[in-house]
């Protein structure tokens, strides 16, 4: 219940900013394709002018893959109740984000859902 | 002859009336040099129409008289996209992008590598607040992202006649009422415009950016700032557009250095990237 109110709470807050702004252009995402993965996180920088979400994800195969998320300032994400300690590294997360169109593993990050339920929205959306 | 002696006989000789005008320089010198630390209500003479920062002290009563600014603002951005009627080749710059959009190419944007924005365009980020500092002789205002700041100049100076262009260019205003008269000229070339999607057409170097800033009448937590942008070179008509800000109390603002963690580097045709680390 509690998880479903932090929610609505992001949503409404989405919805309140989605005049958004980055400091550059959408274009290089494919904002209409959405994909999502389970992993841990590896890294979570606090930094301007973006904040950044590395995720590693197993490859069942072998192996595994480092995604680089983009989020929004970390001005605006504490302003949406982000904290710099909302990720951590090794917490599990799944996380679904907009790719790059060019196949180069990163993206702008749309949401995380951590192990204990909990949803973290970024609440970017193209300027244009 | 002592020299205590020789120093009276030599006072003696000198013309009593000279004496006088002695005394009289020295005591406005004294004067000046402790005025700054009295209560002062003028401004020292240098400032008006200085280049020099505005008054360091005195004055402050006469901001009691101006409209409550207080907190920070948090602009909701260009309302339409309107575009300004351009000419000339900024005109054909403009329909040259707006074609590429047209093909799906992205506009070129230079400024994923940190550059500001600039004036007019700093003051229509949404998002990001600003803050308004009202000093004797000044008002500041700070800008969020990429921590920018606008000065502008209310101790009667005039622009300068060499003045170099600079993303925030050179603000004179002054108060008529509760409404903050501000020209402003002197902007880089690069600046945007207006008006969402207006990329990097630039506009020429006289353009002049005429606001009016004041509270709504109706809701005193919404500032609004009605610009009016002139140029000669890139618009055949002047551009306008109404810029609105809510305002906050509690939020403050916040560093954004942007070289901290930029990982958007522009190439070459001006096309932002995305670095892997």
């Amino acid at each position: 219940m509690f998880t479903r109110i932090k929610l609505l709470l992001a949503a409404g807050m989405l919805i309140a900013w989605s005049g958004s702004f980055a400091h550059h252009s959408f274009a290089m995402f494919d904002m209409k394709k959405e994909v999502t993965v389970k992993g841990t996180v590896s890294e979570f920088a606090w930094t301007n002018p973006h904040a950044f979400l590395h995720v590693v994800v197993a490859n069942p195969a072998g192996g595994s893959k480092e995604w680089q998320l983009e989020l929004a300032s970390p001005n605006n994400l504490k302003r949406r109740g982000w904290k710099s300690t909302s990720l951590k590294p090794g917490d599990v997360v799944t996380v679904v984000f907009n790719p790059l169109r060019d196949g180069t593993p990163g993206g702008s990050f749309v949401s995380a859902t951590l192990a204990d339920g909990t949803v973290l929205l970024s609440g970017v959306k193209p300027q244009e | 002859m002592t020299t205590l002696m020789k120093a009276r006989s030599r006072l003696a000789r000198i013309p009593q009336r000279l004496l006088l005008v002695a005394v009289v320089t020295a005591c406005a010198v004294l004067a000046a040099c402790t005025k700054n630390t009295d209560a002062d209500t003028s401004a020292p003479e240098s400032t008006p129409g200085g280049s020099g920062a505005a008054f360091p002290k005195g004055q402050y009563a006469s901001l009691d008289s101006l409209p409550d600014w207080g907190g920070v603002w948090v602009g909701d951005g260009p309302t339409t996209n309107e575009q300004p009627q351009r000419k000339g080749k900024y005109l054909e710059a403009y329909e040259e992008q707006m074609a590429m959009r047209e093909k799906g190419i992205p506009i070129p944007n230079p400024f994923s590598n940190c550059l500001p924005r600039g004036m007019p365009s700093m003051m229509a980020l949404g998002v990001y607040p600003i803050e308004f500092l009202i000093t004797p002789g000044r008002v500041t205002v700070l800008l969020e992202t990429w921590m920018q700041w606008r000065f502008i100049y209310t101790d009667g100076r005039e622009h300068p006649e060499d003045l170099d262009p600079s993303y925030s260019g050179h603000s004179i205003g002054h108060w008529e009422g509760d409404t903050l008269v501000v020209d402003t000229i002197g902007i880089k070339e690069d600046t945007i415009i207006a008006g969402r999607g207006s990329r990097q057409q630039g506009h020429g170097p006289n353009m002049r950016v005429i606001e009016r800033i004041h509270l709504d009448p109706e809701n005193p937590d919404t500032l609004i700032d009605e610009m009016t942008i002139t140029d000669p070179d890139a618009l055949a008509e002047p551009f306008k557009q109404t810029l609105t800000f809510k305002r906050s109390r509690e939020m403050q603002l916040a560093e954004f250095v942007c070289a901290e963690n930029d990982r958007n580097p522009v190439d070459a045709s001006g096309q932002s990237g995305y670095t892997i680390k």
